[in-house]
């Protein structure tokens, strides 16, 4: 919501390392790892995280919307009612009066949406729990969507448009979004389209509160310097009143995206000295293929290993300025990507000593025991790292609700470990190996016309 | 909204008995010396992460032309590969461990760091100790990190989040050492030869000219074992850290414009502030604070010219506020921007506003110091600034004695003679406008 720190797209590394966070707890309300959870009977997950580290508390609540929600009319639409969602609601109804009242509590605040995933946080001194907690229940319970209030956001949000189109990478990723997820484009793009979010009405505001804002479509996390009994009698006494609606993915189920014809290329001018190729593969999905994500996990931080031949043969060589190869965990086709900086005379040896890489993925000897021990090792490690910065446990574990549900990702290190070889294996040829991708390339006109680029040069 | 208002002078009360708490984290330091090196540590016994983190202190004022960029080549390069971990090795290890050893440089000081779990400290120690001591810097590896350093000022302009900052910065600071670039540019970088970094580690790696700080779960006097092991290598010296010029001595307004394409605007205006050492810090910390509320809802709430806004200060040592905003409005974004900063120069904020403002700081302070990397960095900026790691709690608790005339004291001081850049659609701008102030 606030520039500072939009979360408008998370990264994968992101969240693979706060995916370790909870890794090592036991599921339901045990407790272990200072994780306890409950569910109201109204259907909202309620999450706590004991953390004692400082004196704060984080409210925030996780919804499955974003973008896997949005057919093409809706476009850009989960993103503006969280712009709404700061706005106002029935306890407070204009944003000059929610931000006092913010200010008033000391709070530190924020929202962002993906493309599983919309969350709203509240950070604040520990001693403001119980009014942060009303606040939060307000404002997710009674949003207002005052006309005059929504046409002025329809141009912040466009004020955003603006500056992630001034961002070179963002046409890039754009262009070979339009490519990979080709049917159902509107599913994947969290920002939008210009139109929709120009002409965006009350009436579609409300109708994507009634059909996803319901608790059951919701989880309500808190971390930080609490106790979890406190929480689950104040969350009991507060949102057991928000009324229950029908699952919303039974009447609007999300489409599947078909899979790649073929590989495709595209070149993106932007006036940029170095060059960035991405080539990506659609990818697991939770709701199918679970085992296949924990062996991408692994695998990707198999190769980030300097020691890998990947990292050896890619950029040690000199070839590229950096290469990696990553995984985004998402319920509905997470793609699957390898990201490279080049200059413009090694791009096309670059883009074929890549392919020569990915054609040995699944040989025996292409990663020794010790990296792939050393890969699960570091999961582990950054499990313990993570857990030190408290309040992104709640943000975090929220993505994780949304797309993978709490036993995902209370298991996760788990099944990291039982990772083997042969899943590894399995997870390339399903997904990489010999099948159609798209490759993007992003250098300047001036650049291009020097190498002679032409798309197919790069299939 | 009066039936917050009893709720809120609980608040206050409840933040003003907590103060005393942010003094107590003071009891888990302890700082000594070992041959002339200043260590600091700080017992962390409620998680199992080590930070180690090894500044060497000075930055850009003393670089020159041909030097910028040296300290983090010779970093990054450093922790590669060593005379006693070939580079093989190295990386192993720490794959290992899950063990990092990063690179960082800043205006007034470089940093070689360290995280690693406890069960594992001796022996990342003994890796980041050789990192520090015995650095091979070949050819080919510090021609490796000179490429990715390379292209990396070549792509600061194509972003224009860090090019509006670089041209508001250039202008800003065009009379002043931090002109200077701690990243290099492509020319001098290119310069730089591996002999060059042996002959710069050999002279600058000196105890007096370092500063250790650790955070973590370690056993004090084991730790003072270690150190002393790794920093009875390196001699004493007798460097003697100088404080940068307070100011730029430029003290006027100035506008620089650069024109691109692009689908908004980019402005930010540099201005001279007080560092964590000076009086004034904390009310002009605070007013900033406020500032950057009231133009969040002047700009972006009342009249949706923007989508980001801010104001604030950096933590130089020759210290620097700013403005910030992306408009495709500039002139009518402008004028309520310079009118929110006049408001808060003529006219006292109420007590309210204020312990408000006081409140969000709060929350934000303690949000900086969840991790033991952010501890040894907040400890280290007192310790460099020159109040010592002590002063660092001290300006926490100054911000509870703020007055109202304090902020508009300092907002009057303080906000004048912008610096302002301008990145995009430069036949909107009334350059009247911007070289007012």
């Amino acid at each position: 919501m606030r520039y500072k720190k939009m979360l408008l797209c998370f990264s994968f590394s992101l969240f693979l390392l706060f995916s370790l966070l909870y890794a090592q707890s036991e599921t339901g309300s045990s407790g272990k790892g200072g994780i306890f959870t409950t569910k109201l009977d109204n259907g909202l997950e309620v999450i706590v995280i004991e953390n004692h580290t400082v004196p704060l508390v984080t409210i925030s609540i996780a919804v499955k919307n974003g973008a896997y929600t949005e057919p093409p009319e809706y476009n850009g639409l989960s993103h503006l009612y969280e712009h709404m969602f700061f706005k106002g609601n029935k306890a407070i109804p204009n944003q000059e009066e929610y931000m006092e009242r913010q200010r008033e509590l000391g709070m530190v605040w924020n929202g962002g949406t993906s493309t599983e995933y919309v969350n709203y946080y509240f950070t604040l001194s520990k001693d403001s729990l119980k009014p942060g907690m009303i606040f939060m229940k307000d404002a997710i319970e009674t949003p207002l969507f005052n006309q005059a209030e929504l046409e002025k956001e329809r141009e912040v949000v466009l004020g955003e448009y603006d500056r992630n189109e001034a961002t070179p990478s963002f046409h890039l990723n754009q262009a070979i979004g339009k490519k990979l997820w080709y049917k159902y484009f509107s599913r994947k793009n969290v920002i939008g389209d210009r139109e929709v979010i120009k002409t965006a009405t009350r009436e579609k505001m409300m109708t994507i509160q009634k059909r996803y804002y319901i608790p059951s479509n919701s989880a309500l996390i808190v971390s930080g310097d609490i106790e979890h009994q406190q929480i689950f009698k104040l969350a009991k006494e507060l949102f057991s009143s928000w009324e229950k609606g029908p699952d919303p993915f039974k009447e609007y189920p999300i489409p599947v995206h078909p899979p790649l014809n073929k590989s495709e290329a595209e070149i993106v001018n932007q006036p940029v000295k170095t060059v960035t190729l991405q080539i990506i593969w659609q990818g697991p999905s939770l709701s199918k293929d679970i085992k296949s994500t924990y062996a991408a996990d692994v695998f990707s931080y198999i190769l980030s290993q300097d020691n890998s031949s990947f990292q050896k043969n890619l950029v040690e060589t000199g070839l590229a300025l950096f290469c990696n190869l990553s995984y985004y965990t998402q319920e509905h086709t997470g793609p699957i990507q390898i990201t490279a900086q080049t200059t413009p005379d090694k791009l096309l040896q670059l883009n074929k000593a890549i392919m020569q890489e990915v054609s040995k993925f699944d040989q025996n000897d292409y990663f020794s025991d010790d990296l792939l021990q050393y890969a699960k090792n570091k999961l582990a490690v950054d499990d313990i790292y993570t857990r030190e910065t408290g309040s992104d446990f709640a943000l975090n574990l929220g993505f994780w609700w949304c797309s993978a549900g709490i036993d995902y990702y209370l298991n996760y290190v788990d099944n990291l470990k039982k990772v083997t070889r042969a899943d590894i294996k399995k997870y390339v040829d399903t997904y990489i190996k010999d099948k159609p991708s798209v490759t993007g390339v992003m250098l300047s006109s001036e650049n291009q016309s020097k190498i002679n680029l032409k798309p197919e040069d790069l299939l | 909204m009066k039936r917050y208002l009893s709720i809120s002078a609980l608040i206050i009360l409840v933040v003003y008995l907590l103060l005393p708490s942010l003094l107590l984290a003071q009891k888990d330091v302890v700082s000594f010396e070992s041959n002339g090196l200043k260590v600091i540590f700080k017992k962390v016994p409620t998680n199992q992460v080590v930070s180690a983190n090894l500044y060497l202190k000075g930055g850009a004022q003393l670089l020159s032309d041909s030097t910028q960029g040296i300290e983090l080549l010779l970093l990054n390069s450093s922790k590669r590969e060593t005379r006693n971990f070939p580079k093989e090795v190295l990386s192993a290890e720490l794959d290992r461990m899950g063990s990092q050893i990063g690179a960082e440089v800043s205006s007034d000081y470089s940093t070689l760091t360290l995280r690693c779990i406890t069960d594992y400290f001796d022996r990342s120690w003994e890796l980041f100790s050789d990192v520090i001591l015995n650095p091979a810097l070949s050819e080919k590896e510090v021609n490796l990190v000179r490429q990715q350093m390379i292209n990396a000022a070549k792509n600061e302009k194509e972003n224009p989040d860090p090019y509006i900052q670089q041209i508001s910065e250039r202008l800003f600071y065009a009379d002043h050492p931090y002109y200077n670039r701690i990243r290099g540019t492509e020319e001098s970088l290119a310069r730089i030869s591996p002999e060059e970094l042996k002959t710069f580690h050999k002279d600058n790696f000196v105890n007096t000219r370092l500063l250790l700080v650790v955070v973590g779960n370690l056993d004090e006097n084991q730790l003072k074992e270690e150190i002393e092991k790794t920093f009875s290598q390196l001699p004493a010296g007798d460097f003697r850290f100088n404080q940068p010029p307070y100011a730029p001595r430029v003290q006027k307004p100035e506008l620089r414009m650069v024109e691109k394409k692009l689908p908004t605007n980019y402005i930010m205006g540099f201005y001279h502030v007080p560092n964590l050492s000076q009086p004034e810090y904390a009310s002009m910390k605070i007013a900033l604070s406020i500032l950057d509320d009231r133009l969040f809802e002047e700009l972006r709430t009342k009249r949706n010219l923007t989508y980001a806004v801010s104001s604030g200060m950096s933590g130089r040592l020759s210290n620097f506020g700013y403005l910030y905003i992306t408009t495709v409005d500039p002139d009518s974004a402008m004028r309520v921007m310079l009118r929110e900063v006049d408001k808060l120069k003529s006219n006292p904020v109420s007590q309210k506003e204020l312990l408000d403002a006081v409140d969000v700081f709060l929350t934000n302070y303690y949000l900086g110091l969840e991790t033991n990397r952010a501890q040894a960095d907040f400890l280290a900026r007192g310790e460099i600034s020159g109040i010592g790691w002590q002063g660092s709690f001290k300006f926490v608790d100054e911000t509870k004695r703020l007055t109202p005339k304090d902020i508009e004291s300092a907002a009057k001081t303080y906000i004048r003679d912008i610096h302002f850049g301008v990145l995009g659609d430069t036949t909107k701008i009334d350059q009247t406008l911007f070289t007012s102030k």
